[in-house]
Formats: C-alpha cells, structure tokens, sequence
C-alpha cells in the first residue's frame, strides 16, 4: 500500500467528524456503552453508521452530529478476531488506566479511584453526540439510546457524560481554551492560521502531515503510521484519547491570590505565566505586560509566535502550560522536536461555571472532558503527557512538573524566569482525573466492516 | 570503533538464544526486579544498561528483502564509568546469580558457575558498539548524583527564601551551603 500525500473528498466523507476539525457546538453527551452481544453490538452499529457525521465540509452547521469510538475491550466484544486485535498498538490494548504511572495518573487520580466504570474494561464504546441546544442534543440522545434497548439489555449505557461551552470558548479557570491547535495538511478543513504548523528554521510554518493524525497516510516520516491489519480496518482511522479532569476551581483562585500577595505580582499576571497566555487567549509571548484583546481575537495574530527570542522564558516561562504542551521552536533543531508530538485537542468542558469571587469550595464537580484525536497514542499524548507536561527534565527544569494540570503533592514548584526570578511553590492539585479510555475512531468503512463481522 | 565516550565505555553483547528456551528467558527478564533494586543497578557506575530480546526482525514492507534470524537473539548494553575491565569484573562479583540466570538460556554459554567463564562469554560475545552517544562524557555517574542532588537542595533552599531581605538572605546562604563572610 502506498502513502497518500493528499486527503482527498473521498476521505474527508471516510473520516469521522470533529477529528480534522472541531464542530464546537454548545452541548454535548457522551454515551459509553457496553456491548454484551457481538451479534447485538453488530446489527446496533450497522444501523448506526449511516447516522455518523463525517469530515465532509459544511455549508450550514448540522443541529447535531455523532460519532463513535471503540475500546480494545470493545473491539474484542464486536467480535473482532484475536489476531486483528493483536495488530493494534500496545498501549492502545493495556488501556489508559495500565498506563497510569506513566501518565502521572497517580494518588488522587489513581484509577482504583476512577468513576462511572472509566478504565475497568467494562467500557466498550464511546457514543459523542453534539447539538446546537440542549433540545436538539436530547432528542438525539433519546434516539441513539432507543435503539441500545431491547432484547435481554444486552446492549447497555454504562455512564453519561454531559458537557457544554463557558462563554467565549473559556474552560473553568477562565481561559479561552482550544486555540492552538495543529495545522494540518488537509485541505478544506479548516483555516490556515500563522502558527498552527511547523516551525520551519528562522521564519515561516508549514502544516503537519495528515498521518499524524489518521491511519493510511504518510505521517512526518513520510510513511505510513502504525496501523492495525486488515488495512480496511485502520484506513481514515484515529486513536482517541478521553479524560475527564475534575479542576479545582476555588483551590486556584486562592492559591493565585496567596502566591500574589507573597510575590507582590498581579493575580491576573501569575495565572498568565502559569499558562502562558492571557485569561482571553492574547499570548504572553506576543503581549508579556497585560493582555491584548484584539490580538486574541485575531485567529491570524493570536498564535503566530515562537519562543527562539525568549530562550530564557522571561517574556512566557519556560514551564507554562503550553509551552510545555506545544514548545514549538523552543527545544531547537527547528520542527525536528515537536511535528511528530502533536494532538489535535477537542475538549469540552462540563459541569457549572462556578461563580465570579468564589473562593470556597462549593462541591460540585466540574472540569473539562479532554479529548484529543492523533495517530499514536503513545508518540503524541503519552510523551506530551508525561515528558513535556508532568516532568521538567527535558527543558532543563528538573523534576518540575506543569503548573496547572500535573500531578502535584504539594513539593512542586514553577520557575517564573526574570531578573529575579519568582518561584511559585508550594504547587497546589489543581486538575484531577477522574476517569478515562483509549478509544480508536474507525473510518466510516472501517464502521461498516465491523458491522457486517468479520 | 566509537566503545568509549570521554571516560565512559559502552558494552554492547548479543547472544543467540535457544529457540525453546526463548519463554523461559523472557519469564526470568520479566521477574527482574526495576529501578534501584535491579541487578544492573549494584553497579554503581552504570549510566544506562539493559536487556532486550530480539525475537524476529521487523519487516518493514514496501518492496523490502525480508530477513529472519536463525534464532532469537539477547541483546545486552551498558553503559558505564571507566574501562570495560573494571566494569565486567563488577558484573561478574555483584550480580552473577542474575546473569548467569540470564545468559544461561543462550547458545554457547558455559556449564561451569566461575565468574571468569561468564566474562569471557561475555567478551566473545561481544560487539563493537558503532555510535555511542553520551551527554556527560566526562561525568560520572556518582559526579551527576551529587550535581542533582545540590541542584534539589538549592531548589528547595530558593522557593523558601526568596522572601528573605538581603542580609538574612546571605545568613541563610551561607548556613544552607557554607562559605565565608567577606
């Protein structure tokens, strides 16, 4: 099989939705399910696929889109042979919650401690469905679930995850989030933004390989990517990751307003240099002393920007959350370091906003549903995750771990770097998981080929 | 070839391994307990070292000849402080059990139990290692514990003290890391 260089729209009605690009919707509901019949799971997805929304361009935004996503275990419960199982990757196989040590998903995010039945293999797919309002999304839930029922339930709904948009695109600690994210070299699919690529030496960016993020086509080494055998199988396919990251909304707001008041900074400030950008997406890279909103609004100024001037991280610090999450040009060696790392994020968060002010804790669960879309699950999320983000060693920081989303025990610190530097410390749990899967997304031939067993 | 980096050396072993000994072989590298606690880990000048078994090549496709191997095959590497001698003999006294264990499984590896049998299996076995890459060449092993061990206690000694006015700063200094007043 040869590598194809281009996407064509062949592929793009192939490819599932929300991969290439995001639907954005304002609610969403996602339906793990547990499929106890092959030939039940079977004739359930054959009347599923031609409801799946796919890559294809819009003219007008749908009212609501679904997709689906398998685990291993649910691979296994569809009736797909060992053998095939087999020639899946390996982490992919073990599951998100086998890999906990080395994602940092210990002590509070253990997955002994995991809810809804995430990570305990009774989890056999994921149903996404997104809807332009609450209505809409009902209406398709009930739909998806109605045909689950029936028979002897051997077809069930083991957990629901809800989750809906914060004003502006923001997550819980009030950042507009999702707006860097990889350009990918796939036409019609999206914009083309300054600073979504590849850094390529002194100026300019170029769009990553479609194969870093789908089956069947040449990645950054141009080859083709891992892929499960038969080909039909993993064509137009993606791996999948979904976490569901409880934030401690209160516990930031205090330890942003303590670390302040010992620093003599800005609550406002920390929090950009914790993140790297202002709370309404401007860059600190681009804008170091307050924020800029026409910037961060522009989507062709807003990432174009690249740390080769701030080797010392005095404008954005060297441990922000994404700088580490996407360092860009700031590990050297141009785009050799970083085009093979990316992830494609579709996060969502879920849970109420937890009002202006509030500084206690008021107990309700919220957080983001982070989910991303790639070609390895272990060349992109696992080493972002445990490399860049829940360790410091590679960018000569230590054992430091990311501010906002690693898993802190209270002896963790973060460099502010300046003249003098300012240490934040000591590092509060902010983000804890409480639950995730490693997902494969077929290719809606590859939906089809599951349906009709194999 | 490239077996030496400044002061470090590198090791490089491969051992054909009976076809029908291959699982059991696997069983006793699984059962090796990580980290501090592995045998690899008693010597104490050992930067990087472990054990991988090579069951078949990987074909990558594409109008490639494939190759096979006559047998699966154990790779050993190791890199390490010092000369290779010094090195083997280390192995050889501190964690014979494990490796004779290990290398017992292999094709050609002597019956008898004497520390200087398995070195010279090791030696005969042994292969040039082509590209031996080291970030600290001229860095010890024990030299880059005692750097990250100060560079924690000198974290550690800033998140604390960065409060501090200048005097108590120097006071405190001086009474974390020593040095004169001048």
């Amino acid at each position: 099989m040869t590598a194809s260089t281009t996407c064509a729209r062949t592929d793009l009605r192939d490819i599932q939705g929300n991969i290439l690009r995001g639907y954005r919707h304002p609610v969403a509901m996602h339906l793990f399910v547990r499929i106890g019949d092959a030939g039940r799971g079977r004739a359930w997805l054959g009347g599923l696929v031609d409801q799946v929304t796919n890559a294809e361009p819009w003219q007008a935004k749908p009212e609501s889109t679904v997709n689906i996503a398998f685990t291993a275990a649910g691979l296994g419960a569809l009736g797909v042979p060992e053998a095939t199982l087999a020639s899946f990757p390996a982490e992919f196989l073990q599951g998100m919650a086998a890999r906990a040590d080395l994602l940092g998903d210990t002590g509070a995010s253990a997955p002994g401690r995991w809810e809804d039945g995430l990570g305990t293999g009774g989890i056999h797919a994921m149903v996404a469905l997104q809807a332009r309002s609450p209505e809409l999304l009902n209406d398709r839930v009930r739909a998806v679930e109605r045909a689950l029922e029936g028979g002897n339930g051997e077809l069930a709904v083991v957990s629901r995850q809800p989750a809906a948009r914060l004003p502006e695109y923001r997550e819980h600690f009030g950042f507009v989030d999702g707006l860097g994210q990889p350009w990918v070299d796939c036409p019609d699919t999206g914009g083309v933004y300054n600073g979504q690529g590849t850094p390529q030496g002194g100026r300019g960016w170029k769009p990553v390989a479609l194969g870093e993020f789908l089956l069947g086509h040449a990645d950054e080494e141009g080859v083709l990517p891992d892929a499960p055998a038969p080909d039909v199988l993993g064509h137009n396919g993606s791996f999948h990751v979904f976490r569901k990251l409880r934030q401690d909304v209160a516990g930031f707001r205090r330890f942003l307003r303590q670390q302040a008041a010992t620093l003599g900074a800005t609550e406002d400030l920390l929090a950009a240099k914790i993140v790297g950008r202002w709370a309404d997406g401007s860059p600190l890279e681009l804008s170091p002393d307050r924020p800029d909103p026409g910037m961060a609004r522009d989507p062709d100024r807003n990432n174009d920007f690249r740390y080769g001037g701030d080797a010392a991280g005095h404008r954005c610090p060297i441990g922000a959350h994404i700088r580490r999450a996407n360092p860009r040009d700031a590990l050297g060696f141009d785009e050799q370091m970083v085009s093979r790392h990316r992830l494609i994020r579709r996060g969502i968060p879920y849970g109420p906003p937890l009002p202006d002010g509030i500084e206690d804790d008021d107990g309700v669960d919220r957080g983001l549903l982070f989910m991303a879309a790639m070609a390895s699950l272990t060349r992109q999320f696992e080493f972002v995750q445990s490399q860049w983000l829940n360790d410091g060693n590679i960018l000569s920081l230590g054992t430091d771990r990311d501010a906002i989303t690693g898993d802190q025990d209270r002896t963790g610190k973060m460099t502010v770097q300046g003249s003098p530097p300012q240490f934040l410390w000591p590092l509060e749990l902010l983000t804890v998981t409480l639950g995730g899967e490693y997902l494969f997304m077929p290719g809606i031939t590859a939906l089809r080929w599951l349906s009709q067993g194999v | 070839m490239a077996n030496t980096a400044g002061q470090a050396t590198a090791l490089s072993v491969l051992s054909p391994i009976h076809p029908e000994r291959l699982e059991s072989l696997e069983a006793t590298l699984a059962a090796l307990p990580l980290g501090e606690r592995s045998p690899l880990a008693r010597v104490a000048t050992t930067h990087f070292a472990r054990w991988v078994v090579i069951g078949q090549l990987v074909y990558e496709g594409g109008g490639q000849k494939p190759d096979t191997l006559g047998s699966p095959y154990l790779l050993f590497t190791s890199n390490f402080d010092g000369p290779l001698d010094e090195y083997l003999e280390d192995l050889s006294q501190l964690s014979f059990r494990e490796a004779h264990a290990i290398w017992s499984h292999c094709i050609g590896f002597p019956k008898g139990k004497a520390p200087r049998q398995l070195i010279d299996y090791l030696m005969s076995h042994r292969v040039d290692t082509t590209m031996f890459y080291s970030a600290y060449p001229r860095t010890t092993v024990a030299q880059i514990r005692e750097s990250l061990a100060l560079r924690r206690r000198f974290g550690e000694f800033v998140t604390r003290s960065q409060a501090l006015d200048p005097s108590a700063l120097m006071r405190a200094f001086r009474s974390a890391f020593g040095g004169s007043p001048s």
